[in-house]
């Protein structure tokens, strides 16, 4: 994975503090796919809902790509089907239900994510696809790449409570929230030690005969 | 206890073979019930396997429908919509599409949100967190639970949107329906029971196909078998648990049950829940009860068929053992006629034959016994006992045809000279020869017989005396010729004695007695032969029997002296008197001496008689002579005391105790008792001599004296037998000899008395021939001692020389 820079688009200050993150599991594994967030105590510090970037959410090979989505709530997600089939997209998480029948090389209206929360979202025609989008309130935020690390720059100086999340994190993610102040063109690290539920379930198609369990 | 050897052996034959049939009985029947044991077990496991894989399937069915269920895309929606009512309605719905009798929506939490069981929607625990967890971990679980006291196979699945947003559970009830159903999978008959375990009440029944009447017992039973199990087990642990049950043996209301417990998959530490799997064993012993019966059928017709062969068997086997008793008794009662009848070829007909050749045997013994008991052994002729019966049987015969026989009795001379000459060879040799002669004279009707060892007798039938001559002359003429033997020629000479029947007798006894008796009168009197004479048969019983008498007699005094004067007929006077002995027998009355004088001679009491008589005569002499009377007494002697060499001693000791001069006693012995031994008869007489006394001749003329004897003889007197002076008057030559024989007595220089005078006229005679004494009835009867000295006082006779003193004292 590619660290995403994030791009301030308001006339804000240039902030320059920055945090790297690490996220591992309890056998010190990195967990890749993890999101850290930080959110500021300043209110004034949080955007807009608007000013929330787009996003995209692929169906590829008959996987959502990517499979972890953080957008800041308010965000506007695309499902483009880039499969040769019909998807039926579906989340029935409280955060957003909805369902798009998307058939092939088609692509629905953006849905807008107005609340935060995580979204679990599935395929009805294949019961493997998994994917997840989570919203968020506060717009740095920065998701691990396969080495369980990554990089939130430009933040303004502010106390902040960093949180992590992952799909499959057990337990309450809140436990995890540190608390972080930030000053100005400060390098912070952060590291998340998560516990992770058992991968149970294949996200990828299976071979003709295969269960999905 | 059993006496006959018949009872013993059908008893012991019966009692084997009831032993081997009731072992039989018993080892088949072990084996069978263990069989059908073992059977019901083994099927009770199998289906009890079948039975776990049935419940399993059921859930796996379940599971997979329930999957179905919640993968239904409206279904999620559903779901999701999150309402009540909706969600109720949904799970109803597609609960009911699945036949599921319980279907819960259970959420996140764990919280029981809508429950087809309940109608209040109360927010309950879902009581089963191990199954969420389950779910949770494989995606699914299945348990056997028990909610609300039923029974149910349960399954929690989540409802996947694509996470798991809730949990769906979904139980099928295991009611008695279901029961019946399971109940139906097994070929046996099974009876099937679910129980649940808590703390508080122990067992409980939940479901039963058993009759209700039952129940109470299951909770118990469950108890017992349980403490084999560890039940609340896991899938995998509940599939090893269930290979090691065993199935056991219980009693429910009183019948038999094969039992085996299956524990159940319940969520863990949930009460434990169990089957109970029972197939009563009177159902699988009802199929071998006809086996059960033939096999005591045939055990008591074996049995009854035992008792019957053992019965024939028996009697085959007692019955000729019975017959050989029965022979063996006849042996013993001396029956060796009778044969033994026993077919058979085997070890018992072989016994009978040993039997009848013994019995043979026996017999055969028991002839040549007879024969030997009835035949000498040296002649093969009849012995005496023989002769004996055949003349009894002749007798017996004779006395219906009054025919005459008689018996002959032929004694060998001096077989015993021959014997000690020639040896007992060959006087055997003789005998057996001597009797081949004898059977020349033989009739077809004669019989011959050895009687004695030197006597053979002939019965010859049909024959009276004056025939007798003849027989007894050709019997004689047998012995004419001497015998041969070896090379010794032995000449025999034998004395024939016949008695005849039925003159003389009609016993055999009697008969041979009187042969024997007239034989040995032939011996005595010198001839060859003599037939049976009465009047010389000096033996008779009641001789016999007078001998004891006389010995009593002489005890009692019976016994008198007389005394016969000798009147002196020179001198005219009486100084001599003859003692003689007189028997007043008690009962016989007065016996002369003729009766039991020669019977005392033959067996010797004449030595007792004489002995007494010369003591009384001794006494009686010296009670004359100190009375002043000087008689002389004469006594008897006969040729037995004569023969005595001690008889000299006795009468001189005797002479000197009564104080008797010698002189005064006078013995008369006769001329043939001398005779019979005149050596010895010399020699004694000479003793007496020598003391003192005189001898007198007696019976003089009768005896086979010759004249060189007499003139050895010390003899004083000489008497002449009475047989010549009883008829001397009349007879001529009675008169001449006896004058010649008082002349030679004189010559002789003896004194001579006449004995038997009986008239005036002998007595002149007499007393014209110089005889010096005369005794007789013409002077005096013999008379006791009173009478004859009262005689002596006042007869004629004796009228001079007796003292006055002495009539005085009369």
């Amino acid at each position: 994975m590619i660290s995403i820079m994030l791009v301030a688009a308001s006339p804000l200050p240039i902030y320059a503090a920055t945090v790297n993150g690490v996220v591992l599991d309890e056998q010190d594994k990195p967990v890749a796919d993890a999101v850290i967030s930080l959110l500021p105590q300043n209110r004034d510090h949080l955007p807009s809902p608007t000013a929330a970037p787009d996003a995209t959410m692929d169906q590829w090979q008959k996987q959502f790509i990517p499979y972890n989505l953080p957008v800041q709530v308010g965000a506007s997600v695309s499902f483009p089907n880039r499969d040769n089939l019909k998807h039926h997209v579906y989340s029935f998480s409280p955060a957003k239900k909805f369902e798009i029948k998307l058939y092939s090389g088609s692509m629905t209206k953006p849905i807008v994510f107005d609340k935060p929360g995580v979204i679990a979202l599935g395929c009805n025609i294949h019961d493997w696809m998994l994917g997840y989008i989570y919203v968020l309130e506060t717009p740095y935020f920065a998701k691990t790449d396969d080495s369980g690390k990554l990089s939130i720059d430009n933040l303004p100086d502010d106390d902040y409570v960093v949180s992590v999340w992952h799909p499959r994190l057990s337990g309450q993610p809140e436990k995890h929230d540190q608390k972080l102040s930030l000053k100005e063109q400060s390098i912070s690290d952060v590291s998340f030690t998560i516990s992770l539920k058992r991968e149970r379930r294949r996200r990828s198609p299976p071979d003709f005969e295969e269960e999905v369990y | 206890m059993f006496k006959s050897f018949q009872a013993k052996l059908v008893v012991t034959f019966v009692t084997l073979i009831a032993i081997v049939q009731l072992i039989t009985f018993v080892a088949v029947y072990n084996a069978t019930s263990y069989n059908v044991v073992t059977q019901i077990k083994d099927q009770l496991l199998y289906t009890g396997g079948t039975f776990n894989r049935h419940l399993t399937e059921q859930a796996q069915r379940l599971s997979e429908s329930t999957r179905i269920l919640t993968s239904d895309f409206a279904f999620r929606e559903a779901i999701a919509a999150g309402d009540r009512a909706t969600s109720l309605s949904v799970i109803r719905n597609h609960g009911a599409r699945i036949k599921a009798d319980r279907v819960m929506l259970i959420s996140l939490d764990n919280i029981i949100v809508s429950d087809t069981g309940r109608s209040e929607q109360a927010n309950a625990m879902f009581p089963f967190e191990q199954l969420i967890n389950t779910a949770d971990e494989n995606g699914f679980a299945q348990s056997i639970i028990v909610l609300d006291g039923a029974l149910y196979e349960f399954v929690v699945v989540p409802v996947l949107a694509p996470v798991p947003i809730a949990w769906i559970g979904i139980g099928v009830q295991i009611d008695d329906a279901a029961v019946s159903n399971l109940k139906m999978l097994s070929p046996l008959a099974l009876d099937i029971s679910f129980l649940q375990y808590d703390r508080l009440h122990g067992w409980t029944l939940l479901v039963s196909t058993l009759e209700p009447t039952l129940y109470p017992e299951l909770p118990a039973i469950t108890q017992s078998l349980a403490a084999q199990t560890k039940p609340n087990t896991t899938n995998a642990n509940a599939e090893k648990l269930w290979r090691k049950m065993e199935p056991t043996n219980t009693r429910l209301a009183g019948n038999d049950y094969v039992t085996l417990i299956m524990p159940l998959v319940t969520p863990e530490k949930n009460p434990p829940v169990i089957a109970l799997l029972q197939y009563p064993l009177e159902i699988a012993m009802g199929s071998y009860r006809p086996l059960l019966f033939w096999l005591i059928l045939l055990a008591a017709s074996g049995l009854l068929l035992t008792i019957i062969g053992g019965v024939f068997i028996g009697r085959g086997v007692t019955k000729p053992v019975r017959t050989l008793v029965d022979a063996a008794y006849r042996i013993e009662q001396g029956n060796y006629k009778q044969p033994v009848e026993l077919k058979q070829k085997d070890e018992l007909g072989h016994l009978a034959d040993t039997f009848n050749s013994m019995m043979e045997g026996i017999s055969g013994h028991e002839e040549k016994i007879r024969y030997q008991a009835h035949h000498d052994a040296l002649t093969g002729l009849p012995n005496r006992l023989q002769f004996e019966h055949i003349v009894q049987s002749h007798i017996d015969k004779e006395n219906n045809n009054q025919e005459r026989f008689c018996v002959i009795l032929v004694s060998i001379d001096r077989l015993q000279d021959i014997n000690n000459t020639l040896g007992h060879q060959v006087g055997d040799q003789l005998i057996q020869l001597i009797g081949k002669r004898l059977q020349l004279t033989l009739k077809d009707t004669d019989t011959l017989a050895r009687f004695s060892n030197d006597a053979f007798t002939i019965l010859v039938a049909q024959n009276g005396a004056d025939i007798s001559a003849s027989i007894t002359e050709s019997i004689h003429r047998l012995f004419e010729k001497p015998f041969a033997i070896e090379d010794i020629n032995v000449d025999v000479n034998v004395k024939i004695g016949m008695s005849l029947f039925p003159d003389h007798g009609n016993t055999s006894n009697i008969l041979l007695r009187k042969a024997d008796i007239a034989m040995y009168t032939a011996q005595q009197e010198g001839q060859r032969y003599a037939v049976y004479d009465a009047e010389k048969d000096t033996y008779s019983r009641d001789r016999l029997s007078l001998m004891s008498e006389l010995k009593l007699g002489l005890k009692n005094g019976d016994f008198q002296l007389y005394y016969q004067p000798k009147f002196d007929i020179i001198n005219k006077q009486v100084t001599h008197a003859e003692a003689l002995i007189r028997w007043i027998h008690p009962t016989r009355g007065f016996m002369p001496p003729d009766d039991f004088i020669p019977l005392a001679e033959q067996t010797g009491h004449i030595k007792k008689l004489s002995l007494w008589v010369l003591e009384q005569s001794i006494l009686q002499c010296s009670e004359w002579q100190k009375s002043g009377i000087d008689m002389h007494i004469s006594v008897n002697l006969s040729v037995k005391d004569l023969m005595s060499q001690k008889l000299p001693a006795i009468i001189r000791q005797l002479l000197i105790q009564y104080q008797l001069d010698p002189e005064c006693l006078v013995l008369e012995i006769t001329e043939s008792s001398i005779m019979q031994d005149p050596d010895v008869a010399l020699e004694v007489l000479a003793k007496l001599r020598n003391i003192g006394l005189k001898i007198s001749i007696d019976d003089f003329g009768t005896g086979y004296s010759s004249m060189e004897y007499l003139k050895k003889l010390p003899a004083n007197i000489l008497k002449v037998d009475k047989s010549f002076v009883m008829k001397l008057s009349q007879n001529q030559d009675d008169k001449i000899i006896v004058r010649s024989m008082i002349q030679l007595a004189h010559s002789l220089g003896l004194k001579v008395v006449a004995e038997g005078v009986e008239d005036e006229e002998s007595l002149n005679i007499l007393t014209g021939n110089g005889c010096d004494y005369a005794q007789g009835y013409f002077i005096s009867r013999p008379l006791p001692i009173e009478e004859f000295n009262q005689w002596l006082a006042t007869s004629e006779w004796s009228k001079l020389g007796i003292p006055d003193s002495f009539v005085a004292s009369l």
